[in-house]
């Protein structure tokens, strides 16, 4: 099996050091939310691909995606569905046409996770979070590819991060998706994180405490959009 | 955007008191898709640009009959006040320098005249320092004055603007390109294949208010000016060998077209042409006339998608300045995305009932969406309710710093009043 992530950048799947968008091995350095999926994946295959097969593992920026979205024939219009998502959508499908690339190339089956903050800079004020998943598995569906995985934490990662670290009640939990994805805002999920930890963490300090963290993973499926993407993630493990 | 710009283009539009057009102002680049919802305001938009055009020929009377309008009808229901103002920033490149032209005129709809009226002009070809303005011409209190000349008591009644009765040899260069850009905008925003589908009778230098007249304005074409305008259209329609307005019983005009079907010649009257053919020659015979602005109402009407792709990189590329109003995603994603950032400008009403525009690109959000995807899909996927709102809490935010040029009018007016005679 191969994995093909692509996030947002170095606080939630991680980010490439090379300049083409594309890495593994020692090009690539997680985020907190890589750590997150390989354990995952390592609960299931009783291995982790990060330290057993790294070869396997793929990032993809959001950079790269972009590109090859915007090199699509312009006879060719996406419609999504609902307004506002073509963002998602397309992302969805760029990245699992790239993930076929890889499967033809690796000889081999891929799983491919899309980490976006669903309420980060590309979203719309008022925007379902609903409208969004739908046009990432549309955008996967478009591409043929069933083997995709929706990685979208509402907010943002940070209130995965929180529930993470705070572990309160489940109800508690659900209330973090709440919270305001915009860091300027007084309710604002990241400054939240910041002070559960007493200061803001910088991702590899993330990556260090989630390494940590793995016996209480299983906390987070109180709150809605992480139990979308843990579904999503196993059903996609069972089609390899 | 002005490099290989010769011909004078207007850059920017404000208006007051224009039906819904209540303290408005546009930036206009040469190439203009205006987007928004039905309603918005896109229409009257080119009816204050027709109407602009109107006032330099003097013929105000006639123009809003032909569009069974009153002149009642042209101010806004939102204001309780009576003149409407307008004002454009003109830019004329001369050479190397571009240089800027403003008019502004107040318009008295009971005399259907501008009682007031300024002409300022910077850059190139001011006599004053480059970047000081000059007044060329002041119009108040029954008199008008070009320049540095006494003012002079008009004793003669116009309609629209004064400069649509002054002769030539009293204007300077300034004062004919702005009479002679804001003459030449021809909106075609009321084109009607049904009229033109009509014959029509004598030579036209026009093709009327619907295109009723296209048959005689054709019947005018001749020579290499007809060869051009056959060798667009087999651009458009390849069957198509010859383009015939030929002279019948009294003087009428009847538009006809020849088309070649593996060799077999077939000619079609025009009440046999189809909406998209007879469209697209009223607008490619436009493109090739000395025309300044050229205004097309929803471009895409009539015509299959592979047409409109051809057409709007002919507009797009044209030397004339164009401005086409869509509600086609096709049209946008059409063009690249450096023409769509200046030429895409959104529409929208405010809640007290004023129109507004934005450049669509510019709110940054969507500007954003450019680096997935085209701007046709951009305008697809954005929820222009939504961006409506967006747009009027931004407008909250940042109201307009530079002074409009109908603000500098009313000073300039201000000033010159003591000057006045009682």
């Amino acid at each position: 099996m191969i994995l093909i992530l692509s996030g947002e950048g170095p606080s939630d799947l991680g980010a490439c050091r090379n300049a083409q968008g594309v890495c593994q091995l020692d090009d690539y350095r997680p985020g907190p939310m890589a750590i997150l999926v390989d354990e995952l994946i390592a609960q299931k295959l009783q291995y982790s691909l990060l330290a057993s097969t790294p070869t396997a593992v793929w990032y993809v920026s959001e950079k790269c995606l972009a590109e090859r979205a915007k090199a699509r024939s312009r006879r060719r219009m996406t419609l999504p569905g609902s307004k506002e998502t073509a963002y998602f959508y397309l992302n969805a499908q760029m990245l699992a046409e790239f993930a076929k690339e890889k499967e033809v190339e690796s000889q081999d089956t891929a799983v491919a996770v899309l980490f976006r903050d669903a309420d980060g800079t590309h979203s719309a004020p008022g925007n379902l979070w609903q409208d969004k998943h739908n046009s990432i598995e549309s955008g996967f569906a478009r591409a043929e590819f069933s083997r995709g995985v929706a990685m979208l934490p509402k907010p943002k990662s940070e209130a995965w991060l929180l529930c993470l670290a705070q572990k309160p009640q489940p109800n508690k939990c659900v209330e973090l998706e709440n919270l305001s994805g915009n860091d300027a805002s007084p309710n604002a999920v990241k400054a939240q994180l910041a002070s559960a930890f007493g200061q803001s963490q910088n991702s590899q300090q993330l990556v260090d405490w989630i390494k940590q963290q793995s016996a209480h993973i299983a906390h987070l499926l109180h709150l809605p959009s992480y139990a979308s993407f843990h579904d999503q993630l196993n059903t996609a493990l069972k089609l390899v | 955007m002005y490099e290989e710009w010769n011909k004078a283009m207007i850059e920017i539009l404000e208006a007051n008191n224009f039906k819904s057009l209540v303290d408005f102002n546009m930036p206009l680049s040469r190439f203009n898709v205006l987007i928004g919802m039905n309603g918005a305001g896109k229409t009257t938009i080119l009816q204050a640009l027709d109407f602009l055009s109107q006032m330099m020929h003097g013929k105000v009377d006639d123009w809003l009959e032909n569009r069974n309008w009153t002149a009642a009808d042209l101010s806004s229901k939102l204001l309780s006040t009576s003149n409407i103002d307008m004002s454009v920033r003109i830019a004329e490149q001369i050479e190397e320098q571009i240089s800027h032209i403003s008019w502004t005129g107040v318009f008295n709809r009971r005399e259907l005249a501008c009682m007031s009226e300024a002409v300022v002009a910077e850059g190139a070809n001011s006599s004053k320092d480059e970047f000081e303005p000059e007044l060329q011409l002041l119009t108040a209190w029954q008199q008008y004055k070009l320049g540095e000349a006494p003012a002079q008591k008009i004793a003669f009644t116009y309609q629209g603007s004064i400069l649509s009765q002054l002769v030539d040899s009293e204007l300077t260069p300034e004062l004919r390109t702005v009479r002679d850009t804001l003459r030449n905008i021809r909106s075609l925003e009321l084109l009607s294949p049904h009229l033109m589908r009509q014959k029509a009778r004598g030579g036209a230098d026009d093709i009327g208010f619907g295109g009723e007249k296209l048959s005689s304005f054709l019947s005018t074409i001749k020579g290499d000016a007809k060869r051009e305008l056959i060798a667009l259209l087999k651009e458009f329609y390849p069957r198509i060998v010859e383009l015939k307005a030929s002279a019948t019983k009294g003087g009428w005009k009847r538009l006809a077209i020849v088309e070649d079907f593996n060799g077999k010649l077939i000619e079609s009257e025009a009440r046999h042409i189809n909406d998209g053919l007879l469209r697209m020659l009223a607008i490619l015979a436009q493109s090739k006339t000395e025309r300044s602005l050229l205004i097309f109402d929803e471009i895409e009407n009539g015509m299959n998608p592979e047409l409109v792709e051809k057409l709007v990189k002919l507009l797009s590329q044209s030397e004339q300045q164009m401005i086409v109003t869509t509600h086609s995603p096709m049209i946008l994603n059409y063009l690249d995305d450096a023409t769509a950032r200046e030429a895409v400008k959104f529409v929208y009403k405010t809640p007290e009932g004023y129109t507004r525009v934005r450049r669509f690109f510019d709110i940054p959000r969507i500007g954003q969406k450019l680096d997935y995807m085209g701007a046709g899909e951009a305008f697809v996927d954005t929820d222009l309710v939504a961006l409506t709102e967006e747009c009027i809490a931004l407008d909250r935010e940042e109201p307009p710093t530079q002074m409009s040029g109908l603000d500098m009018f009313k000073e300039m007016a201000k000033a010159n009043r003591k000057k006045a005679p009682k």
